[in-house]
């Protein structure tokens, strides 16, 4: 019962977006603002039926809708162009399997027969009508969409109504963002306590609940005070005032009953234990029928401390076998936890993943125990050097060359071994980021050329090197390009000759970058480094 | 006959209804959908299967034909012809109007966006089936092992034409009915209109003919007296005689005729069901039940307010004289367990109404 596609339309951040999910694990990774958190939400939203909570119909705002559709919306009718009111549309295709048969059509914008979720946020074309014509009448006072005449369609791809009390598949979100209040908060314990028990331990619940309240009418000392201000009837209100327990449907027992942790209330214990015992909780309860099928979890290492976070991981790729988990991060450990191939590039409209990688190349990256695969996939874009003295020599062009540092300017110099540096460029190439190859010829410019060759025709891949094979690795260049008094200085040293320093210099590669890094005078670089660090 | 397909044919009385409701709830692990047309018929199933079971089982969906329609037939599939969403039909007594070729799908199927004519609906089913080379049959497949039909005899035109494809899937069919009790058609169209009515029995046996399925005759009534079958059985001569198996005596049982001045005393003395033939009927109460209305109903008596083809029956005898309605009139008397009784004119001549025994008060 996963998700296997999510088209979003004019939903907040996401204009349009399509994108393919794995049926277990998904980690969505991607620029800051690129609308990771609000896919979760847009996934939720149609899984649910529910926006914050309650009903989508009652937390309709415009501000759901997309900025630059309501912008274009807005100038079309100001320009005096006829043009159809905006649309939120989100659907989710679903596996085709047997169970899932009475959610199957072809109810959606992709005209495919299989199961799904549809929800649309659109005019209420049946009530509505006439308002609207007269709303968009006047279109120089218009600022954003009528959104009291909107109403929530929620169907199946079968284009049967669906219900938020029974939504067809279900789900757990886990966001800190949204336990901001006391309210908010016993509504995620709510949640907690209808997404773990079975149907028939609550049910249990809510009698023992009622019985509770009965039992609070029937003792005595209640009974007393219930007489006492019964006599006192007239004197505040011609009516009977008594003491009852909270009967209304708001006050059921999930208001009224509480988990508790070690005797502490669930609510009131840290928001990061809050979290690790929600999912784990949502887990346990998968073994049943009425299953949690698919887990949204944004930014678990934000609410997490480290071990926490570890133990967290551990729980779900040990007990995630049949669910679906959908996770935004920023943290390479939890990319790495979980596995590199779950990565999904998201840039707002689709999203790129690993698995063209071959097999050989997602193992090297599963034994990897750094966090470089991550610093890659999140960074603007990548430098790969050979070494240490490399990597601190290419910092020391991007400081002169861009008078800021790497880290600032969201690029990240890897030092990766040679060899190491192609399987590199299988996730550049898989998800399509910026990436540069810095690396010595060696000798030999031409097989340089050669072991990059199936990567000469990718625009946002760039393989750096002299040509010139007499300058055969980069201390040999720098040497030839900047005169010895100026090395002298910079190292701390008075070589007489240029075959002493290059000797030196090649013998101690780190010390000598360390000092160039550190100096205060400009070094001439290579042209290929100039042009890798640009 | 790959899948076992059954049509039942049964006298009213007989227990289609109930057994039906122990087939499929005897059968949990079966996914099973229990149709019919009526809405009271419908509920008649949803009670009897609360009886047996205290709750509507999870392999059990009971729904009516058009609700049935909507949700599998038309709109799982339906932007293949249409796009808006089909929310629901506009009910049509007769037939939809005809102008439009059924190419204009949007007037020829559509009263206003969305709103489907009635008449048209299986129709429209049946394109979408063509349209997509079957999807709804085999999303209908993934959902249901076995489809019941209760009141087959209501179904007419298109309805027969899509029931034949669901008879051709994977999915078992058991029909029950009774044309004898043919009042309401589903679908008043022109299509297949030589079976419209009691002579559905004649689309029963071609499908028997065609190897999709096997047509059976029940001839017996748990419900009414021999007396109560033999006067209904008059209006279809041909056909087997329906044997009571009702023995139960109450010292007043069979067919009587109630003078209209003696109708008061009749129902303080009885309490029978008030049944009449439409709200136009003269003299009737106004708790009374439509013939129509009535089927899949039971009552231990009743007491019918006749309408001018019967009333003229009633004297004459002569079955032409019934007029086209018959299937209401047999209704309206199968209803009754124990006594029928017929209100006449106060004639003097109490020998005007041959065929009956004319109540006196004691």
């Amino acid at each position: 019962m996963t998700i296997e596609r999510v088209v979003v339309k004019n939903y907040r951040r996401l204009r349009s977006t399509k994108i393919r999910l794995r049926p277990d694990f998904n980690i969505i990774v991607g620029d800051n603002e690129s609308g990771k958190s609000t896919l979760l939400e847009a996934i939720n939203l149609a899984l649910k039926g529910q926006i914050n909570r309650r009903p989508a119909q009652y937390e309709l705002h415009p501000f759901l809708f997309n900025k630059e559709c309501v912008d274009e919306f807005i100038t079309d009718l100001k320009g005096g162009k006829k043009t159809q009111p905006p649309e939120i549309l989100i659907e989710l295709y679903l596996e085709d399997q047997p169970s899932l048969a009475s959610l199957k059509g072809t109810n959606n914008s992709l005209a495919e027969n299989c199961p799904g979720i549809n929800l649309k946020i659109h005019l209420d074309e049946e009530q509505f009508k006439e308002e609207y014509s007269n709303y968009i009448r006047r279109p120089d006072e218009l600022r954003s969409i009528p959104i009291e005449y909107y109403m929530v369609s929620w169907l199946t791809f079968a284009n049967a109504n669906l219900d938020t009390r029974k939504p067809p598949i279900r789900s757990a979100l886990i966001d800190p963002a949204s336990i901001s209040n006391a309210y908010g908060a016993n509504r995620y314990v709510a949640e907690v306590i209808q997404d773990y028990l079975s149907k028939k331990e609550k049910v249990d619940l809510a009698l023992s609940y009622r019985k509770m309240r009965d039992h609070f009418l029937r003792d005595e000392k209640v009974a007393a005070i219930n007489r006492e201000l019964e006599k006192r009837k007239g004197a505040i209100s011609d009516k009977n005032l008594s003491f009852d327990m909270d009967m209304t449907t708001r006050a059921s027992w999930e208001t009224g009953v509480t988990p508790h942790l070690d005797e502490i209330p669930l609510p009131l214990v840290g928001r990061g234990e809050q979290n690790a015992v929600k999912i784990k909780l949502a887990m346990e309860s998968a073994e049943s029928a009425e299953a949690c099928k698919v887990f949204l979890i944004e930014e678990p290492e934000n609410h997490l401390s480290h071990t926490n976070l570890n133990r967290l991981l551990e729980h779900l790729s040990l007990r995630a076998k049949g669910r679906q988990l959908i996770v935004t991060t920023h943290s390479s450990f939890v990319l790495n936890k979980l596995g590199v191939e779950s990565v999904q590039m998201f840039n707002g409209e689709t999203g790129v993943s690993l698995s063209d990688l071959s097999p050989s190349t997602m193992a090297y990256f599963r034994k990897l125990p750094g966090h470089d695969t991550l610093r890659m996939i999140l960074a603007k874009k990548t430098i790969l050097v050979e070494g240490p003295s490399d990597e601190l020599i290419v910092t020391k062009a991007f400081l002169q060359e861009r008078h800021t540092t790497p880290l600032q300017a969201g690029v990240e110099i890897i030092s990766v071994n040679a060899l190491a540096s192609k399987r590199f460029l299988e996730i550049a190439r898989a998800l399509k980021r910026d990436t540069s190859v810095v690396t010595d010829n060696d000798r030999n410019a031409k097989a340089v050329e050669e072991k990059y060759a199936d990567y000469s025709t990718e625009a946002y891949i760039h393989v750096c090197y002299s040509t010139d094979n007499s300058l055969y690795t980069l201390e040999v260049h720098l040497q030839h390009l900047n005169p010895r008094e100026k090395l002298n200085r910079i190292l701390n040293r008075q070589f007489e000759d240029e075959a002493t320093l290059l000797d030196y210099m090649l013998k101690n590669k780190t010390e000598c970058a360390l000092k160039i890094l550190d100096s205060n005078e400009t070094i001439v670089m290579p042209e290929y480094i100039r042009n890798a660090v640009r | 006959m790959p899948l076992d397909n059954r049509i039942i044919v049964a006298a009213a009385g007989s227990g289609k209804t109930t057994s039906i409701v122990e087939d499929a709830c005897g059968a949990p692990d079966c996914h099973s959908a229990l149709i019919t047309y009526t809405r009271n018929n419908t509920s008649e199933i949803r009670d009897k299967t609360y009886t047996r079971m205290g709750f509507i089982p999870e392999n059990i969906t009971i729904s009516t034909w058009y609700a049935f329609l909507l949700c599998h037939f038309l709109r799982p599939y339906q932007n293949c012809l249409y796009q808006r969403r089909i929310s629901q039909l506009c009910f049509i007594e007769g037939r939809s109007p005809v102008g439009p070729k059924a190419s204009d799908t949007n007037r020829y199927y559509f009263w206003k966006p969305g709103h489907i004519y009635s008449d048209k609906a299986s129709n429209f089913a049946c394109r979408i089936i063509e349209e997509t080379k079957g999807l709804p049959l085999r999303r209908f497949e993934q959902i249901f092992e076995h489809l019941y039909i209760d009141e087959s005899q209501d179904l007419g035109a298109y309805d027969l034409e899509l029931l034949e494809l669901v008879m051709k899937s994977n999915v078992r069919v058991t029909l029950v009915g009774d044309h004898r009790q043919a009042t309401y058609s589903t679908n008043n169209a022109l299509k297949n209109k030589r079976y419209a009515r009691a002579k559905i029995i004649d689309k029963f046996i071609e499908w028997e003919k065609a190897g999709l399925a096997k047509v059976e005759f029940q001839s017996h009534s748990r419900r009414c007296t021999q007396a109560i079958c033999d006067f209904a059985d008059q209006f279809y001569p041909g056909l087997p005689r329906t044997i009571s198996k009702n023995l139960r005596t109450t010292g007043h049982d069979g067919v009587f005729a109630v003078p209209n001045s003696r109708t008061d005393a009749y129902i303080r003395t009885y309490q029978p069901q008030a049944l009449r033939y439409n709200r136009a009927t003269q003299g009737a109460p106004g708790e009374a039940v439509n013939f129509g209305t009535a089927k899949g109903m039971e009552f231990e008596r009743v007491l019918i307010y006749p309408h001018k083809n019967l009333e003229k029956f009633l004297a004459t005898g002569r079955i032409k004289d019934a007029g086209a309605d018959i299937g209401k009139i047999y209704v309206a008397i199968t209803r009754a367990r124990q006594s029928a009784a017929f209100v006449v004119p106060d004639v003097k001549n109490p020998s005007l109404f041959p065929l009956i025994e004319t109540w006196r008060a004691e």
